[in-house]
């Protein structure tokens, strides 16, 4: 299995949830893959939070051949990271995509492919045992004093 | 007896109308009023590229009266009704696109439920800024685009809590940041 990510959920598991280390840990059981276009996206915009240590540590980067399928989904713009993101997917089915916006969800479900979101990714790093219940809770908390926007539904996930 | 040779289903506007009247809606409905229907199947064509349905740039943005054309005549043959302002299919219209499934093809009826899905449960005002975004030349002769572009902020936000379009969709028509956008929307949360 490997998962392929999307920015804003790089975001919250680097930045808002600070698991660089335990994504790190979690590389070494599965591949975790980032498009380019999801790194230069990534370190774009001013917040300083943003870590390219750390994610050139945790991901895998990739060039990615948009599939042109999806332009129209995406109003053709091929620049944005979730389009690169389920092209992977399209092409490597072993791919889970790491997606936590609805629309780019939509899209993955469209298309019959595999999905997570940085709530899934945190629920397996507890599955693994790579971080600690009251870790847990931290991060919840975290998440809810986030500057990013996650939805109300994915926060009761955690 | 077929029913698409009978009731002329061989038509793309009246074969379109019949699969978007068949399909449900991300709240399961399957009943549309014309401008949904109008719009859904506008969107159904930007989203496979390919344009079959005459439209024009009228008040409301792109409409077709071919579209209105072929609803009246369903109307007529009995494959479709009303219910106040919204148009279902009746048995036999039900019937009758049980038999154009298996003659569309995977990817366009892929294309035409998720334009369903996309579009029927938006507000009138939601429904038409997003394709006036999605389709500019649609704002040509257009009577609401400017009232509609003055709230553009509060429309993007509405369509994209509805998963409607992406973040990086929502920051480009608002002409900021990606980041900016989704740090603004969670101080609303």
């Amino acid at each position: 299995m490997n998962y392929v990510f999307d920015t804003s959920a790089t975001a919250v598991l680097l930045e808002t949830c600070g698991l660089g280390q335990a994504l790190q840990a979690f590389g070494q059981t599965a591949d975790l893959i980032a498009p380019n276009r999801v790194k230069a996206e990534y370190m774009n915009g001013a917040r300083p939070g943003r870590d390219l240590e750390t994610f050139e540590r945790v991901f895998k980067t990739v060039d990615v051949a948009v599939a042109s399928e999806l332009l129209p989904y995406f109003n053709f713009d091929s620049e944005c990271g979730e389009i690169n993101v389920i092209s992977y997917a399209l092409r490597n089915s072993e791919s889970c995509c790491v997606i936590d916006e609805g629309f780019g969800r939509r899209i993955c479900a469209l298309f019959g492919l595999q999905l997570t979101g940085s709530i899934g990714i945190i629920k397996e790093l507890c599955r693994h045992r790579l971080i600690s219940e009251e870790e847990r809770r931290s991060i919840r908390r975290r998440l809810r004093q986030s500057s990013f926007y996650i939805s109300k539904e994915l926060l009761h996930e955690v | 007896m077929s029913a698409i040779t009978d009731y002329g289903l061989e038509t793309p506007s009246r074969a379109f109308l019949v699969l978007a009247l068949c399909l449900d809606d991300r709240k399961g409905r399957k009943p549309a009023d014309i401008l949904h229907i109008q719009k859904i199947i506008r969107y159904f064509e930007y989203l496979r590229q390919k344009r079959e349905i005459d439209y024009s740039n009228f008040k409301l943005g792109q409409v077709s009266y071919e579209l209105e054309e072929s609803l009246r005549t369903l109307q007529e043959s009995g494959l479709v009704t009303n219910v106040g302002t919204n148009f279902q299919l009746t048995d036999d219209g039900r019937m009758a696109a049980e038999e154009l499934k298996p003659v569309t093809s995977a990817d366009d009826l892929r294309k035409l439920a998720f334009a369903k899905q996309q579009l029927n449960d938006l507000s009138r005002d939601e429904l038409l800024f997003f394709m006036y975004k999605l389709i500019p030349e649609s704002q040509i002769n257009s009577t609401e685009a400017p009232r509609l572009m003055n709230r553009s902020r509060e429309l993007v936000e509405a369509l994209y809590r509805k998963e409607v379009i992406s973040a990086a969709m929502a920051a480009k028509w608002l002409e900021m940041p990606e980041s900016d956008f989704l740090t603004s929307l969670s101080k609303k949360r």
